[in-house]
């Protein structure tokens, strides 16, 4: 577990405001992704940016390590401040806070799985050896055992290259974990695995920052959502409280969980659905409702 | 007419193990299949062969009754239009309407005929207001849909789908299904090859390839194939949402075997 932190010993790492970003500024390509964003991320928190493809999800995470530059607006993460002048001390930022992008398997270039990831750490400064054996063990833990070691990632399938990707920023060991839909187009064993290793990071300490559109995984694991769309945040709050409250034009798919509780609800059931985040939830609310009529 | 036929194809990256390992299956023209298997069953390392970017260890790979080899390569992928997993390896051109004509561009057809298309497909892909953007600032979906009409625009007579929607939101995969649909409506003689994870998706396609550890272990109608509760364990995608619910609800003791929907589950639980 790390030590608690932030600035002005207030345990919000993460502040984010009136963040505007616009992509190839004062060209014909010119187009405005993110429209005056501001919110704040408490530390240890597990959230989920969540919203319609192109809403400007991916382009707002893309700050918090300063791969993008804000057109307007600052963002703090711990000590760190990014604004569009010239900024001091990205690398250190980027050692706190890991990204993991969409489809990060594309960028595996080195020849073996064990220097892959390895890349990371050396990059920060840690000797050859450090570097290996911090690889090793984040390749452990994204269920990759030895034999992998000295294979080159070219060779493995689609959901390992996934995992050696995702290995590569956890062996930095960052506390801030950013990930951009990290299961897209894993099979569902694939995106168990993942899932729960991510659990186990955040229940470690880790801030767990997710995008994804897959809305079973958020209520599952997010302990708060925004809803991003055309550039802003249009709902902050759980993800009960997300699908409770917005509709149709959000982009956003309730799960059949959910949907499932509200029909209950509409006949006559006594559902308390913040307390629904899976199916055991659902069965569980159910039994109190029969149990009750008996 | 089989618009492919697969026979006892195998391939291994190391020369040990075969990531497909004899496989034969044939797919008749005008048909919507889908391949389902987890990652690394050697769904993708399949369409590679089909469209001869990998090189087969033995067996043999027909298209419309062509045997796939060096010489035929270059016309056969006339025939194939395939859209990958990751749409930033697809693009080519510095605007929308560019990167959907540039497959047409190849194909000797005039100006007015090209401008046609790349409108057609646009629109029919959600992407018409966007023509003269840069493909590398739209999001991921975006792109894919930009791929998908660069792709369809050129008519295909096989089109693959490697994962192609797994990128998309929920609204932008039913847009992506309606256009195969509609795709399929207006040329039925094209055949659809469709790698996927999505249960739901794969329920929609005519026919089902199970596919695990490079062997083809199970080939039917959706129903036949989804019925079998012993299939979906063995390839490790999860059960639909109705059927988890209903076991679940009978190992607490609710009489629900008979209910053969949610709705029936409904009105049980509502007694």
């Amino acid at each position: 577990m790390r030590v608690a932190r932030g600035f002005n010993g207030v345990l919000m790492p993460i502040k984010v405001e009136n963040l505007f970003h616009t992509y190839a500024l004062k060209t014909p390509f010119q187009s405005e992704a993110v429209n005056g964003v501001s919110f704040e991320i408490e530390d240890h928190a597990y959230v989920a940016f969540i919203g319609p493809t192109g809403s400007g999800k991916t382009t707002i995470i893309q700050h918090l390590n300063a791969l993008l530059k804000p057109t307007k607006g600052t963002i703090v993460v711990d000590d760190f401040v990014i604004d569009n002048k010239k900024n001091k001390k990205i690398k250190e930022l980027r050692k706190h806070v890991g990204v993991v992008f969409q489809f990060p398997e594309y960028q595996l270039f080195e020849e073996t799985v064990e220097k892959d990831v390895a890349f990371g750490p050396k990059n920060f400064g840690l000797k050859d050896e450090e570097a290996l054996q911090k690889a090793h063990r984040a390749l452990l833990s994204v269920g990759l055992d030895e034999s992998y070691f000295k294979r080159s990632p070219f060779e493995l399938s689609g959901g390992e290259r996934r995992r050696v990707a995702i290995a590569g920023i956890l062996a930095i060991e960052p506390d801030i974990l950013v990930l951009d839909e990290p299961t897209a187009g894993l099979d569902p064993r694939g995106t168990t695995e993942i899932m729960n290793l991510v659990d186990k990071m955040h229940k470690n300490g880790t801030m767990v920052i997710l995008v994804s559109h897959d809305m079973e995984l958020v209520l599952k694991y997010a302990e708060k959502v925004f809803v991003v769309k055309d550039g802003k945040i249009l709902f902050e709050g759980t993800p009960q409280g997300a699908f409770m409250n917005l509709d149709e034009s959000s982009g956003i798919e309730v799960p059949e969980i959910f949907t499932f509780a509200q029909k209950l609800k509409k006949r006559g059931f006594d559902i308390d659905f913040e307390k629904i985040k899976n199916i055991d939830d659902l069965i569980l609310q159910i039994s109190i409702n029969k149990e009750k009529r008996s | 007419m089989n618009a492919l036929e697969i026979k006892e194809l195998s391939f291994s990256y190391d020369g040990v193990t075969n990531v497909v390992d004899n496989i034969t299956f044939s797919l008749e023209k005008g048909k919507f299949v889908s391949i389902i298997g987890h990652n690394g069953s050697g769904k993708s390392t399949l369409a590679k062969l089909i469209i001869g970017l990998l090189t087969k260890k033995s067996g043999s790979i027909r298209v419309f009754e062509c045997e796939l080899d060096e010489k035929s390569v270059k016309d056969i992928r006339k025939k194939i239009g395939i859209v990958f997993q990751n749409p930033d390896n697809q693009f080519i051109a510095t605007t929308v309407e560019d990167d959907i004509a540039f497959g047409l561009e190849n194909n000797q057809i005039s100006q007015q005929k090209m401008v046609e298309l790349v409108n057609e497909f646009a629109l029919k892909v959600g992407m018409e207001k966007f023509m003269n953007k840069e493909p590398a600032n739209l999001s991921g979906g975006q792109k894919q849909r930009v791929a998908i009409a660069g792709v369809l625009a050129m008519m295909p007579n096989i089109v693959i789908f490697d994962e192609a929607t797994s990128m998309l939101d929920p609204k932008g995969k039913a847009d992506i299904r309606e256009l195969i649909k509609n795709m399929r409506k207006n040329n039925p003689e094209m055949t659809v090859l469709s790698i996927t994870h999505d249960i739901e998706e794969a329920f929609l396609t005519d026919e089902v390839i199970v596919m695990n550890e490079g062997k083809l272990i199970r080939q039917g109608t959706p129903l036949e194939v989804f019925a079998d509760r012993e299939v979906l364990k063995e390839i490790s995608l999860s059960e639909p949402f109705f059927l988890e619910l209903r076991n679940k609800l009978l190992v607490e003791g609710y009489q629900v075997d008979k209910c053969e929907s949610l709705e029936d589950l409904m009105e049980y639980l509502c007694q």
